[in-house]
């Protein structure tokens, strides 16, 4: 049983998909969430029950340099408990929130959809192959576009479009990178990759290759000359969706990206090269611009929306220094990050909904009406704001201390980030807290407990990331050192 | 004279380049889908390109005895590859489509141009 653990976990959630699918169930929701729950208990389980390292499993028993291999070590685990996590976080909240957007028959296909992306995305994480990382990373896209098109707006079928635009262009830069590979060293599995790529005196076709797998990856960040597209699709589709997409696209490209750097073992190529400098100053003015851009909005989700291209952007300058300080860096402050653009956009999405508009004007005096949402949104601004206590801190904290290591000019794109970001989201915190003279207005408060649970899930991993840190660092470092061994 | 013998790299290329012209002049909406279709099938073009060998055969065993036969075979495994690709090109463009009827019976026209602009106004 032990053996078969990475297969099982991508079968049943599955295998369930297609048959609530199938059935047209009316119970979606509690299969979903019992799903997930089945996954983190296998998950737990797996880890308590073994003392093993990896465990690898060969689909169908084909002999290894041809055939597809998943394998699960104990790095894995906290990537699979991640995504677990943003799953679980989801589907609770989007319990009473969803008769907002989809009729009682479509429940089952929206249900069914979140299932498939994270089947997609688990995949990824498992996978040791290649081509087998495409295939898994299209199935989540395409379930994607189904989830995007759940929306109120009148704009929601065109941001969708701009969307799938851009999704099938990197797909196809990624796909063009791992031609490039494939045709350098022969093999598609990662480890063999790893093991033959030495043996090569010509380095040009993997390095190639593996800026090419980069661009198609930074593509689906949004970095500053490309970064409406998920403004607008975060603005005109559904909150559920937006919170979902925005804390595990980040996630999934940093462990596609870890993959392919760690197995074709080229970063001492990039380290100085005038590439690298190029990408920097895109990322520095990326991160001004996204900044300044996310004060000037009048809308909260948009407000968010910036923010969170900025804090990609910051990912963009920590990679394309290439150590192993700021590869170490990246890859926590997109766990961190993650967490906190689900709780941001889940808190944001249940105010906008119950006011009834959009506007940060709008939410005045609101700390009386909705004290507890109130409380938790001020948190995770804290956190995004980098203030210590919480994970923001610990992510920026690295972040310097890398960017410190290389250049020291680097740091002043990180510092204006922080200083912009107070500066909006203590307009926030002001708006909310304090009401203007005259009448206070009232709203039907009345929210579900299942939401209320979800944002304290949230917000809870996000202090005790800030405060537990231990367990985390000690991972992403193993990961970062076996990169540079 | 090396790179005239990389002929279908550079048509392959030139394809590629054609196709994302063609995605960012376009106004219609169902031309940048139909132009991301052309560059889907230009990157499966170039994993067959890969795919063979000089002085290459057929990957079929044609001979009774091995001695009398080439032992340079074309590689086809990306051309299996390749058919996952194509099942996936086919899917987004169906998607596509659908995403396309939904803006047409909404705005009752394609116009990129039209359509961004209303949408920045908001």
């Amino acid at each position: 049983m032990i053996n078969q653990i990475p297969i099982l976990l991508i079968v049943f959630p599955l295998i369930g998909g297609c048959l609530m699918l199938l059935l047209r169930s009316k119970y979606s929701w509690e299969m979903s969430l019992f799903m997930v729950m089945l996954n983190i208990f296998g998950m737990i389980y797996f880890s308590l029950k073994t003392s093993k390292l990896e465990v690898s499993y060969i689909l169908g028993d084909w002999a290894l340099p041809l055939g597809i291999e998943l394998k699960m070590n104990s790095l894995s685990l906290l990537f699979i408990m991640v995504l677990s996590f943003i799953l679980f976080i989801t589907i609770l909240y989007s319990h009473k929130l969803i008769d907002h957007y989809i009729d009682e028959k479509k429940k089952v296909i929206f249900f069914s959809l979140l299932i498939f992306t994270y089947v997609g995305y688990l995949g990824v994480i498992l996978t040791n192959d290649a081509f087998n990382l495409y295939v898994f990373m299209e199935i989540a896209n395409i379930a994607c576009f189904g989830l995007a098109m759940s929306g109120n707006s009148r704009f929601v079928s065109y941001t969708a479009f701009k969307f799938l635009t851009i999704s099938i262009i990197s797909a196809s830069l990624i796909l063009i990178g791992i031609g490039f590979i494939y045709s350098a060293t022969g093999y598609l599995n990662f480890s063999k990759i790893y093991e033959v790529i030495d043996k090569l005196n010509d380095k040009s076709l993997p390095a190639a290759g593996l800026l090419f797998i980069f661009f198609g990856c930074m593509l689906k960040l949004s970095i500053f000359p490309i970064q409406q597209w998920v403004n607008n699709l975060y603005q005109n589709t559904s909150v559920i969706f937006a919170s979902y997409l925005s804390a595990v696209s980040g996630f999934i490209i940093m462990i596609i990206l870890l993959k392919f750097i760690y197995s074709t073992n080229l970063l001492y190529h990039f380290q100085d090269s005038f590439i690298s400098k190029v990408m920097t100053v895109i990322a520095s003015i990326s991160i001004v611009i996204c900044s300044i851009a996310a004060l000037c909005q009048k809308k909260i989700l948009a407000v968010f929306g910036y923010s969170s291209a900025a804090h990609n952007s910051l990912i963009l300058l920590l990679l394309s220094i290439m150590t192993r300080e700021s590869i170490f860096a990246a890859f926590l402050l997109m766990i961190f990050d993650s967490f906190n653009k689900l709780a941001l956009f889940q808190i944001s999405g249940i105010m906008t909904k119950k006011i009834g508009s959009e506007n940060i004007q709008d939410l005045d005096g609101i700390f009386k009406t909705m004290p507890y949402l109130s409380i938790f949104l001020i948190l995770n601004l804290l956190s995004l704001v980098g203030a210590p206590l919480f994970a923001g801190f610990i992510g920026k904290l690295f972040a310097i201390i890398a960017l410190s290591k290389h250049n020291l000019l680097t740091i002043i794109p990180v510092v204006a980030l922080s200083v912009v970001s107070l500066i909006y989201s203590l307009k926030i915190i002001e708006t909310i807290c304090y009401t203007p003279q005259g009448e206070t207005k009232i709203y039907d408060t009345a929210i579900p407990i299942s939401a209320k649970l979800a944002i304290m899930i949230s917000t809870t991993l996000t202090l005790m990331f800030g405060i537990y840190t231990s367990f985390t660092i000690n991972t992403v470092d193993n990961i970062a050192k076996r990169l540079f061994e | 004279m090396q790179i005239i013998y990389q002929i279908n790299f550079i048509v392959i290329f030139m394809i590629f380049l054609s196709s994302i012209y063609s995605l960012v002049v376009s106004n219609n909406l169902l031309k940048k889908l139909i132009s991301l279709g052309i560059m889907q099938t230009s990157v499966i073009l170039f994993f067959i390109a890969i795919a063979r060998v000089y002085d290459g055969d057929i990957p079929f065993i044609r001979c009774e005895f091995d001695e009398l036969c080439d032992d340079l075979y074309n590689n086809p495994i990306p051309h299996i590859l390749m058919l996952t690709a194509i099942v996936v090109g086919v899917t987004y463009f169906i998607v596509g489509l659908f995403m396309i009827s939904a803006v047409n019976k909404e705005f009752s026209s394609l116009d990129d141009n039209a359509i961004n602009a209303s949408l920045e106004d908001e």
